[in-house]
């Protein structure tokens, strides 16, 4: 349980460590970054099968919540994918990243992706599962713009996370109409009912659709193809971990996860087939003549994921399993040797490389075990990969079997041309030395799986995925297939010993060009849209304003009524005042004068009598003895008489 | 106890007016600690609150004017209980925010504070002219921030908020009192309407108070062609006015939809459930779309906040239509979290762009570039927020977005589509933000801005971290919400 839980969370608290660390720590970061990724893989080995761990996130007006992780046949061969190949890179990016500018900032991101993607491949969950798949977008956009100050970086960073946040949504809502359905998000409830047929076939085909465009968006298929390639600006090491082995590879692992549910409706798998089949051809066309190293090898990712995408939609998981994890050995090991090369001469453009083995030849002669390996050629991993889709596609019909052929045959084409171009020839001087032991070291790693991970397919894993086996197919088929590779890689590699131009003419790269433009005029469309809108607001105060223009207009003309109102009330007023003072006279003239007489005279006596009373003291007792006196007489005259 | 939350803040209002000018820095710490004080007494109330229990509890009630059966009672339900608890934290936050601002603080405080008290008042009031009181109470303070501490444009900002506001609470107003007449006997009382749901008879009378209050509502929310005061309020407001502006009263346009609008009228907002739904998705598209076009960064932020706040909307719009109770929880359990969701992470977004303005002078985001090598905490700060506001799982969006998206799907597939198209676009209006200001290269003539204070980390830092939470563990929120919307729904 606590082994489970730790597998995606070391990775996590390695990254806490180096954004709060940082230079403190060993390599920045890196040694502790490296040591999480071994601990997890080794967690993942030891670990039983059939562990799970879940519990009740939270419950909302009785749809209930769960979060878990689960280590089941294909979620630890996945989750194994996942940890070896960031291992690899990790050491390679100890040496990639050694003294550069923000190195800590990196580790942490690396880290954070890698305890996510382990998390999603782990999760038993459909609400643990988009969160993780919207992390490692947030992890992608970060690494990708890891170098902003770039031009360019920031958008492709920018691009990358809303060209599949627009296949994300619609992810979201699959597995958000999943919850309505079963009134829960664990997957194994999804998956019972539908093999219990308790869900509505048109819900179920709705789920099923809905989540074909979270794949699309993710693993860069048409029509979300566009990030991938702009994608390539961010550091080597990311390439190779997000934008070829893993992240990219989520859409298909999504797929095999729920394959029940897509299984349960055919026409998601045809769409899903036919998806696939052109964004393989197309991507596989416009690599052949792609001039920048890393970005030939970022459209063959898509093409090669166009394959998985075909094997899923024939309805072979088992194929689809094997060549992602063939793919991402030998396509992570391409990007690490294209990435010393970067390093070493400075340049990833075909047309200025050349003659680079003579300076590099452990990393030439892993470049072209990779390609090799890409070609199918036997006995490397993508020979056995590519088979157990033929077998697929043979029993399908010999349609299919030739689109594989041709795919083959361009996949040879494309890697034997940037092959060619980039170490053979006249030989290559300037030198930076810049290549350590650590990139050596993770590169070589990745080589050494990319050699022997197919016998381990058709060996010992083979009876470890849940998925039935398909028979081999025919010989002549079989020898088809190779022999179209090796074609290939003869044509494109002949050719490019002459010239680095396109292999096969200049209208891949138009077909490119004509991609990449329609890929970006949504975007303009919709923030001129934003634009107009903006004029609109403004047009909207503006009304906004003149109503309260009109309205103090308004309150102007009740003024003004107001003060004619004001002035005819005043003059009413003094009217009435001028009767009032007339009256008043009238009033002073006929009865006042006698009154006033009165008044006056009184007015006289008081003044007079007000004389007594001033407070004078002897006044007071002058008159107290006269009233005494007088008192006094009258008292003895009244005895008297 | 809820009395005294409500009141908590005035009073510390009022202590705030006796102390004498001369001495700005204890006026700033008694108003950063009354705030504290609400928000302890608000996590009281939260300790004392039973997830499931009804919808009135904390409640008290005492004689207001008896003449018009208008009462003061005062309660809380889980909505109300986040809805407090987040205008505490806010308060907090802003308080501590400027507890270096020395420009009037007397004056400053004392208004922040009476807003406090009104909104907290009005998220507890069950009482509608109560609610209209602290209604206002919660209005015009914001007027007087505005034209005072506002920038160039503020007379004319103050002004066209003030009348916006005013005729939409008029409008509410309106709708209250034919509620009120509705009534046998009559009275303001909530939990009885809600109950007798008087209007429900009579289609004309029901349509008419539908549109009163929803215009209400609708200014304040604001759902889109009432919204035209929101940009130039939050432009020309200062920062922790704009803080408050989006974190706290565009929620009692979102409270008063959630709370009284749909209770009061649950069919006649199931009759024009569908007019509710193209107005809540028209904002979602226009809120987004306006902001993909602006360069001002207060300006994006405050239309993403259209874009943002239409959840609610539409949140209450699924509820009243869907015939499933399970689903019109859901939806409405978002809309209650997108309020408390957009607080934490829209009042952070105004506070890092208040903090650029601050340092730089300028918002355009044009004058802006690669801050992630400059400043990586501000940087950190900034893409949580940016990130968490685009919907990012972990995040407190996400919780929020898909549980209304979810109750959507029981409506119709159609209005879900249309919504994650609004999400997509939400997401390019942050991208653009992120690359402008924290990718790219440093414009020619920018400055060196300076790390960011304790200060300024501890008030962002907050809100993020609370976002945060409530995004790995919604289970407490959800949970208060759960038992409320529950009684909500029942209809």
């Amino acid at each position: 349980m606590i082994q489970l839980l730790a597998i995606p969370i070391l990775p996590l608290l390695a990254t806490v460590a180096a954004l709060g660390l940082g230079r403190r720590l060993p390599w920045a970061g890196g040694a502790l970054i490296v040591a999480a990724i071994a601990l997890s893989l080794i967690g993942l080995l030891l670990v039983p099968d059939g562990t799970a761990i879940s519990a009740i996130w939270f419950e909302s007006g009785g749809y209930c919540l769960t979060v878990g992780l689960e280590v089941a046949p294909l979620t630890r061969f996945a989750a194994i994918i996942v940890a070896g190949i960031a291992l690899g890179v990790a050491i390679y990016s100890l040496g990639y990243m050694a003294g550069k500018p923000n190195w800590p900032r990196f580790f942490a991101e690396l880290g954070l992706f890698v305890g996510a993607m382990l998390a999603l491949v782990l999760s038993s969950s459909l609400v643990l599962l988009f969160a993780a798949w919207e992390l490692v977008g947030l992890a992608s956009y970060l690494l990708i713009g890891f170098h902003h100050e770039e031009a360019g970086a920031s958008a492709a960073a920018a691009k990358a996370f809303l060209m599949t946040r627009i296949g994300d949504v619609g992810l979201l809502l699959g597995w958000l109409l999943a919850v309505a359905a079963t009134g829960t998000t664990d997957v194994e409830a999804l998956v019972g009912a539908i093999g219990a047929r308790q869900l509505g076939p048109s819900v179920v085909a709705m789920i099923a659709f809905l989540m074909v465009a979270g794949v699309v968006g993710k693993s860069a298929q048409l029509p979300l193809t566009g990030w991938l390639p702009d994608a390539m600006i961010g550091p080597t090491p990311v390439s190779a971990l997000l934008h070829s082995a893993t992240m990219v590879a989520a859409g298909a692992f999504l797929v095999l996860r729920l394959y029940p549910v897509f299984a349960a409706v055919p026409a998601a798998l045809v769409l899903l087939l036919w998806i696939g089949a052109t964004t393989a051809l197309v991507a596989g066309l416009i690599a052949t003549a792609e001039m920048d190293l890393k970005r030939v090898l970022a459209w063959s990712t898509a093409s090669q994921l166009g394959e998985m995408m075909i094997a899923l939609g024939l309805g072979g998981p088992r194929a689809a399993t094997f060549h992602l994890a063939a793919h991402a050995a030998f396509k992570s090991t391409l990007f690490l040797a294209a990435g010393v090369v970067q390093e070493e001469t400075g340049t990833g453009r075909l047309d200025r490389l050349g003659g680079v083995v003579r300076a590099l030849p452990l990393t030439g002669v892993i470049f072209v075990l990779a390609a090799l390996a890409l070609a199918g050629v036997p006995p490397l991993s993508g020979f056995w990969s590519e088979e157990a889709i033929l077998a697929i596609a043979v029993r399908h019909g010999p349609g299919m079997a030739l689109l594989l052929v041709l795919l083959a045959l361009l996949a040879g084409i494309y890697i034997g041309r940037a092959a060619a171009a980039a170490f053979l020839g006249g030989p290559w001087k300037r030198i930076a030395g810049k290549a350590n032991w650590a990139m050596r070291t993770g590169m070589a790693l990745l080589a050494l799986v990319t050699a022997i991970l197919g016998w381990l397919l058709s060996d010992g894993l083979a009876a470890f995925l849940p998925f039935p086996i398909v028979p081999e197919p025919e010989i002549g088929w079989r020898l088809c297939a190779v022999a179209a590779g090796l074609i290939g890689l003869g044509v494109g590699a002949g050719r490019a010993r002459r010239s680095s131009a396109p292999t096969l003419g200049s209208l891949p790269a138009h077909l490119g060009a004509g991609l990449m433009a329609a890929t970006a005029a949504p975007a303009r469309w919709v923030t001129r849209l934003g634009r107009h809108l903006d004029l609109f607001e403004a047009g909207l105060d503006k009304c906004v304003r003149g109503l309260a223009i009109a309205a103090e207009a308004l309150a102007r003309t009740a003024q003004s009524a107001e003060r004619s109102l004001d002035a005819a009330a005043g003059r009413t007023a003094g009217a009435v005042w001028r009767l009032a003072c007339d009256t008043e006279r009238a009033e002073a003239l006929g009865f006042g004068r006698g009154g006033d007489a009165l008044a006056a005279g009184i007015d006289t006596g008081g003044e007079r009598l007000r004389g007594l009373q001033a407070g004078r003291l002897y006044l007071y007792t002058l008159a107290l003895f006269v009233w005494a006196g007088a008192a006094l007489v009258v008292g003895g005259l009244m005895v008297w008489l | 106890m809820l009395t005294l939350t409500v009141f908590l803040p005035l009073l510390t209002g009022l202590v705030v007016l006796g102390i004498p000018c001369t001495r700005p820095d204890a006026i700033r710490r008694i108003a950063l600690a009354g705030a504290m004080l609400t928000l302890i007494a608000a996590i009281g109330l939260w300790i004392g609150f039973d997830p499931n229990g009804d919808n009135l509890q904390w409640r008290m009630t005492a004689s207001w004017i008896p003449a018009v059966g208008a009462t003061y009672d005062v309660a809380i339900g889980g909505v109300s209980l986040a809805l407090i608890v987040l205008t505490a934290v806010l308060l907090t936050v802003v308080m501590l925010y400027v507890v270096n601002d020395h420009d009037r603080p007397r004056a400053h405080a004392f208004l922040f504070l009476l807003l406090g008290t009104g909104l907290i008042g009005l998220f507890a009031a069950q009482d509608l002219l109560l609610f209209y009181l602290f209604f206002e109470i919660g209005l015009v303070p914001m007027y007087f921030i505005i034209g005072i501490w506002g920038s160039e444009r503020r007379y004319y900002a103050a002004f066209k908020f003030f009348l916006y506001t005013r005729a939409g609470s008029l409008a509410m107003l309106l709708g209250f009192l034919a509620l009120y007449l509705g009534m046998e006997p009559h009275t303001f009382s909530l939990p009885a309407i809600i109950q007798a749901r008087p209007l429900a008879q009579a289609p004309l009378a029901s349509a008419l108070v539908f549109f009163a209050l929803l215009i209400g509502f609708g200014v304040k929310l604001p759902i889109v062609p009432l919204h035209n005061w929101l940009p130039d309020a939050h432009v020309e407001a200062p920062t922790e006015g704009s803080v408050v502006l989006a974190g706290l009263q565009l929620k009692m346009g979102g409270y008063g939809l959630i709370a009284i609008l749909l209770p009061v009228l649950p069919e006649t907002v199931a009759r024009f459930g569908w007019l509710l739904v193209a107005i809540a998705l028209a904002s979602l598209l226009y809120g987004a779309l306006a902001a993909l076009a602006q360069n001002d960064m207060k300006r994006l932020v405050a239309y993403t906040s259209i874009n943002h706040m239409a959840y609610v909307a539409l949140g209450v719009a699924i509820a009243a239509m869907t015939g499933s109770a399970a689903a019109r929880q859901l939806a409405l359990n978002g809309a209650a979290v997108q309020l408390v969701s957009h607080g934490l992470l829209t009042g952070g977004m105004f506070l890092m762009v208040g903090m650029l303005q601050h340092r730089a002078g300028t918002r355009d985001i044009r004058r802006f570039g690669g801050l992630i090598g400059q400043s990586p905490a501000f940087s950190g700060l900034f893409g949580l927020l940016a990130f968490g506001s685009l919907g990012l799982p972990g995040l407190s969006g996400f919780i929020a977005e898909f549980q209304v998206i979810g109750g959507a799907l029981h409506v119709s597939v159609w209005i879900a589509a249309i919504t994650v198209l609004g999400l997509i676009l939400a997401t390019a209006v942050y991208l653009r933000l992120v690359a402008g200001v924290l990718m790219g290269a440093q414009p020619a003539g920018a400055r060196a801005l300076s790390p960011l204070t304790t200060r300024e980390t501890a008030s962002a830092g907050t809100l993020a971290a609370l976002s945060i939470l409530i995004g790995i563990l919604p289970a407490a929120l959800v949970s208060a919400l759960d038992g409320t919307t529950r009684i909500l729904a029942r209809f």
